[in-house]
């Protein structure tokens, strides 16, 4: 983080700007948001500060929080939002959820009822009756300024929560009177995260010394590891251990590394392993729907102290973040001599079976064969829940660390086209695309007109089976065909996408898919894809999971 | 096969009269569906493409019809997706029943990260609603669901929740009770004293005024005969508009109501906070209030009235009419007084707004007097808040204080659903409609008539104006590229029309309701002159 204007002398200014300046100082550049007259003191610090201060609006303001989260995701930085309070709020609460499971570091900015009436009940525009309280049934940190000179040093509070441990979203609130009313305020320099707790060195000699033994050693990582890629390489490539990448570390360690290995093979290995290594990943579906609890030696590195017991302990615990932790094992490994060892067989050969089995699966490799094609080594897919990305999260190869994102583990349906548009706002670079369903898609397919406004170059593609599918399939798989409330009757997406004004084909086999992406990509334009899709192949076969447990999906 | 909770909560609605389940399927409900597919007939599920519209269609059938309506969401991002819908809800006295899934029972709490779990999603939903409970099993589902329609049909309306983990659905109730229909509570009977002392105080008064909030929305026939005897003119502000028909000389809107409330001398307070008038117009110690609510937390709310009672008007409104007797009085000066005001007002927004005004005569003219109108936050909306000619209860439908952008259309959406027989006309800006027009998909595919108006402007409007007269001319994240409506309305397969005067504008509500159809008319338009000075209007009482 950059302090580009900290000073130490306490200047005169409104609570709005008190708050702008502080999002400068933390190195903010984007602010995605609504406005309205809760934050008008605010937006207009804004408007003061818009040369070093982009401002994104958009047209929900579930869009403008799953565009920070979006940016977030991409660029490791904080997403940031502002929105009314109320309903401007609740609006947005979804996306902070997503973002918790996500564990992104995503800074909402609130206005309240003015200060003087809070808790009146007198019917104040955008009154709840207890604001907070609702944001904190979400989140930890929701906090309010009671005054312009607390902003500093609370919003340097939420930045350094937001980026300590397991990173988390905050939300931030202040009444409309304090936003407009000025006063001395002494800016607060950044505070730097917590650091990562030093694990003890006898349990990293006892964890490496255990992983040396190992006949089967194997690795499984999630979001954690984000950052901390060339350490697991390191690792795995000491230990001959697959690297079993959860969704939301696709692309951690290139997919042409014989060693990278989606949760679909990685479920067929973990039934041979016997010891495993897990990283940064809440380990809940593995441990829940895997099985094999007490025939696996395990070893798990995690930042969260409450998280690293669930679902249940490890072997071995190491509190400390993957980057550390990696890296003292890694020291010791050497230490021991451990260099270079080959994967072994069983795992080698389940995920050559794992793709083939995977290859067979039409139209689903076709079309994600044309979009691996079309889309650029270092593109970001953004992978709604629907029918497809439920093959695409195991079966496309990813090259890059943060090229392929998902909505944590809330799987919220329309997060994927807002997210992917705060994407390419945080790197112009990138190609990036969403994949969603028809049902995921309209949740927030009012961002085409942002799209359009800010000409935010993201192709949507959309995958349109007339249905909720997902629910469709467990009604026909497990409810014996009771189809009820899953149909859907459909706009025409391109007629629709042309109607706000941008490009938009239809495209019916993955040939032509992937001449229409490479085309609307190298447009560089706001665009979208219909793809019309039938039946799919069953990938939840695959998954091996009770599709309808309620557990997990 | 043995009765299920899922049965009980599909049993617990169709018998206190749900007929419509407003909702979005996944994987924590779909027991609870599966239940529900026997009886799709008669309790119809109504799948919308955003929870947030499941929440608003619940909220404009309930304000349509003033009966309970629901809607069934997934926990996590479905629920949270329904919550600006539920605090407006809550705003605006409706009332709803959110039915919201859960995580496994053994799960919450723990913070597992599965699918859709959220920390504490019962306190939000607490938090939002009059009342919240979960049903954590077949012990406690009769009980939960009966207090729950309870509530929904007692004391002030307003939303209500019940949460249900995906564990309890399929679990057997031993002995399943034979009814679920829950009865109201009856509010307590209003003390005969305190009737006395309004009716003394009402029939001594010179210039008494009356203001109905949303609580007097179904009490119009007893409010008319005692503003009649009384001679006392009757202010509505939002929700309150119909309960006396706008038409009647003694129906005012805000603007003269508060010219009125400069010298009236008892004000008869029914149904409403009288909060806004109270802290906008002012109190003085010349101002004797009478307070009759429903809900005993919002007597004296602001100020303590003289006379507060906590009562259904359905109870205290006779009693007062009982007590009043045959005293009748004339007011000659006051109902001048009234009349004046009323014809100074309407002048002075002939003057000053009369765009607004053209597009708002252009409805009313079409719209018949059962046609519900659905306000929305943009240049046209503000001013039907005094201007509208409302001669229906339940005919305006209105955010209330929450002042939720983007409510209208999925909300007029429910109003049309649950009342087919009446045409439905909602009103948006371009930036309010894009928030739910996505609806459109639900009008195709359920067959729902209505008529959504968008006022284009190509910006926040009002936003834009604040910020360019209250900040010195800097605009800022104000100004919009918004889709073409016609093509976008047609993408759906819904009529799509243009209307560029309010003559055109009649022309095109003649055939949208003449043939009814999901019907989307733009108006594209430039800067209205500001309707603030008539809503926002400072004190005229009290220093
Ligand atoms: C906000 C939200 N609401 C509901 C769900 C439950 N849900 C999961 S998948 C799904 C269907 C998705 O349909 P679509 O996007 O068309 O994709 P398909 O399954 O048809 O490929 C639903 C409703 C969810 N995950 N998130
Ligand atoms: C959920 C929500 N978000 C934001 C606001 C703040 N707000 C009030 S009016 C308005 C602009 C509305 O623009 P539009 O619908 O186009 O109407 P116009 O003023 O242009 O007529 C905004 C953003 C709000 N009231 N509610
Ligand atoms: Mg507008």
């Amino acid at each position: 983080m950059t302090s580009t204007s900290t000073t130490t002398t306490p200047q005169t200014m409104t609570g709005g700007q008190a708050v702008a300046r502080a999002l400068l100082d933390h190195g903010v550049d984007t602010v995605f948001g609504i406005p309205g007259i809760q934050l008008d003191n605010l937006f207009d610090a804004f408007y003061e500060l818009r040369n070093n201060l982009r401002v994104v609006h958009t047209r929900h303001e579930q869009g403008a929080a799953f565009m920070a989260m979006g940016y977030a995701q991409a660029s490791g930085r904080t997403g940031v939002f502002a929105v009314v309070p109320g309903p401007g709020l609740l609006n947005s609460l979804t996306a902070v959820a997503t973002g918790a499971s996500a564990n992104l570091p995503m800074l909402g900015i609130t206005g309240q009822i003015p200060s003087y009436q809070i808790g009146q009940g007198y019917g104040i525009a955008h009154e709840l009756k207890d604001q907070l309280a609702v944001t904190r049934g979400v989140i930890d940190w929701a906090e309010r300024a009671e005054h312009p000179a607390q902003v500093p040093a609370l919003l340097a509070d939420a930045f350094q929560h937001m980026h300590s441990g397991r990173k988390q979203p905050a939300v931030f609130e202040m009444a409309p009177d304090l936003l407009g009313q000025s006063a001395p305020v002494q800016p607060a320099a950044p505070l730097a995260p917590h650091p990562a707790p030093v694990p003890e060195a006898a349990l990293v000699a006892r964890a490496a010394e255990r992983l040396a033994a190992a006949k089967r050693p194997l690795i499984l990582v999630g979001g954690g590891i984000v950052d901390a890629e060339a350490a697991v390489l390191a690792v795995a490539e000491r230990l001959g251990a697959p690297v079993v990448m959860s969704p939301n570390a696709r692309g951690s360690l290139p997919d042409s590394h014989p060693l990278a290995f989606t949760m679909m093979p990685g479920q067929d290995a973990w039934a041979a392993c016997d010891t495993a290594l897990i990283v940064g990943t809440r380990f809940t579906n593995q441990a829940l729907a895997w099985g094999r609890e007490g025939e696996v030696e395990t070893i798990r590195i995690d930042i969260d102290p409450m998280q690293i017991t669930k679902p249940r302990r490890a072997d071995i615990s190491l509190v400390t973040s993957a980057e550390v932790g990696l890296g003292a094992l890694d020291a010791a490994l050497a230490e021991a001599g451990v260099e270079a060892r080959g994967i072994w067989p069983e795992a080698e050969t389940a995920r050559a079976e794992m793709q083939a089995k995977l290859a067979e699966m039409e139209p689903l490799a076709g079309l994600t064969g044309a979009l691996r094609r079309a889309l650029p080594a270092d593109g970001l897919v953004f992978a709604d829940v629907t029918r497809f990305t439920v093959y695409a999260r195991f079966a496309m190869a990813m090259h890059e660390p943060r090229s392929f994102f998902m909505p944590g583990f809330q799987a919220t349906l329309g997060w994927s086209y807002p997210a992917a548009l705060g994407a390419k706002v945080a790197r112009p670079d990138r190609k990036v695309v969403a994949l969603c369903g028809d049902g995921g898609f309209m949740f927030t397919v009012q961002e085409l007109a942002t799209a359009v406004h800010h000409d935010i170059p993201v192709t949507a593609v959309v995958f349109n089976n007339q249905a909720y599918g997902n629910v469709k399939t467990i009604q026909r798989n497990s409810y014996g065909g009771r189809h009820i409330a899953v149909d859907l009757t459909n706009p025409d997406f391109v007629a629709m996408a042309r109607a706000y004004g941008m490009r938009a084909d239809l495209a019916e086999t993955p040939e032509a898919f992937e001449e229409t992406l490479a085309s609307h990509l190298a447009d560089e334009k706001p665009s979208l894809i219909e793809i019309p899709v039938g039946e799919m192949p069953n990938v939840w076969s695959l998954v091996r999971r009770p599709p309808s447990a309620g557990v997990s999906r | 096969m043995s009765t299920t909770v899922a049965d009980l909560v599909v049993q617990a609605l169709r018998q206190n009269g749900i007929e419509t389940l407003y909702c979005l399927p996944g994987v924590q409900n779909d027991d609870f569906f599966d239940a529900l597919y026997d009886h799709r007939d008669s309790l119809r599920p109504v799948q919308v493409r955003h929870e947030q519209a499941a929440g608003y269609m619940a909220l404009g059938a309930a304000l349509a019809t003033g009966r309970p309506q629901a809607f069934c969401v997934v926990p996590g991002p479905g629920f949270l997706n329904a919550t600006a819908a539920l605090a407006t809800a809550y705003a605006v006295g409706a009332p709803v029943l959110a039915l919201v899934g859960e995580i496994p029972l053994p799960a919450i709490g723990k913070g597992l990260g599965l699918l859709h779990e959220i920390p504490d999603q019962l306190a939000i939903l607490r938090g939002l609603t009059k009342q919240a409970e979960r049903i954590s099993g077949p012990g406690d589902a009769a009980d939960v669901l009966r207090r729950a329609f309870g509530a929904l049909h007692s004391g002030r309306p307003r939303p209500v929740g019940i949460e249900v983990p995906a564990s309890v659905w399929k679990a057997p109730v031993a002995e399943p009770p034979e009814s679920l229909a829950a009865a109201a509570i009856p509010a307590p009977a209003p003390d005969p004293a305190d009737i006395e002392r309004a009716a003394g105080l009402l029939a001594a008064a010179e210039r008494p005024l009356i203001v109905v909030g949303g609580g007097a929305r179904d009490h119009g026939a007893a409010i008319t005969q005692l503003a009649r005897q009384l001679t006392a003119p009757v202010v509505a502000f939002r929700n309150g508009q119909g309960v006396v028909p706008r038409d009647d000389p003694l129906s005012v809107g805000a603007p003269v109501g508060r010219e009125l409330w400069r010298t009236a001398d008892v004000v008869l307070a029914l149904g409403t906070r009288l909060a806004m008038q109270q802290t906008q117009w002012g109190t003085d110690d010349d101002l004797r209030i009478v307070h009759i609510d429903i809900d005993a937390a919002e007597l004296g709310r602001v100020t303590a009235p003289e006379v507060g009672i906590e009562a259904d008007l359905a109870v205290a409104l006779p009693a007062l009419l009982t007590a009043l007797g045959d005293h009748a009085r004339d007011r000659p000066d006051w109902a001048g007084e009234t009349a004046r005001a009323e014809a100074r007002l309407a002048q002075s927004y002939a003057e000053r707004l009369a765009p607004q005004l053209g597009w708002l005569e252009a409805i009313r003219a079409e719209l018949p007097a059962d046609g519900i109108f659905v306000d929305e936050l943009t240049q046209v909306g503000y001013v039907s808040r005094f201007a509208w000619s409302c001669t229906r209860p339940r005919t305006y439908l209105s955010t209330g204080y929450q002042g939720t952008l983007g409510w209208g259309f999925a909300t007029a959406l429910g109003a049309a659903h649950a009342r087919p027989e009446v045409p439905v006309v909602s009103i948006s800006g371009d930036g309010g409609a894009l928030y739910t027009i996505t609806e459109l998909a639900t009008a195709v595919r359920h067959s729902i008539a209505l008529t959504a108006i968008v006022f284009t402007d190509n910006a926040f409007g009002n936003v834009r104006r604040f910020q360019i007269e209250n900040y010195a001319n800097r605009p800022i994240a104000s100004d919009l590229t918004s889709p073409d409506f016609v093509r976008l309305a047609e993408s759906f397969g819904a009529r799509g029309m243009r209307a560029k005067t309010p003559d055109e504008l009649r022309a095109c509500l003649r055939e949208s309701i003449r043939d009814p159809a999901p019907t989307v008319i733009e108006v594209p338009v430039g800067d209205f002159p500001s309707p603030w000075d008539f809503i926002l209007m400072g004190k005229v009482r009290g220093a």
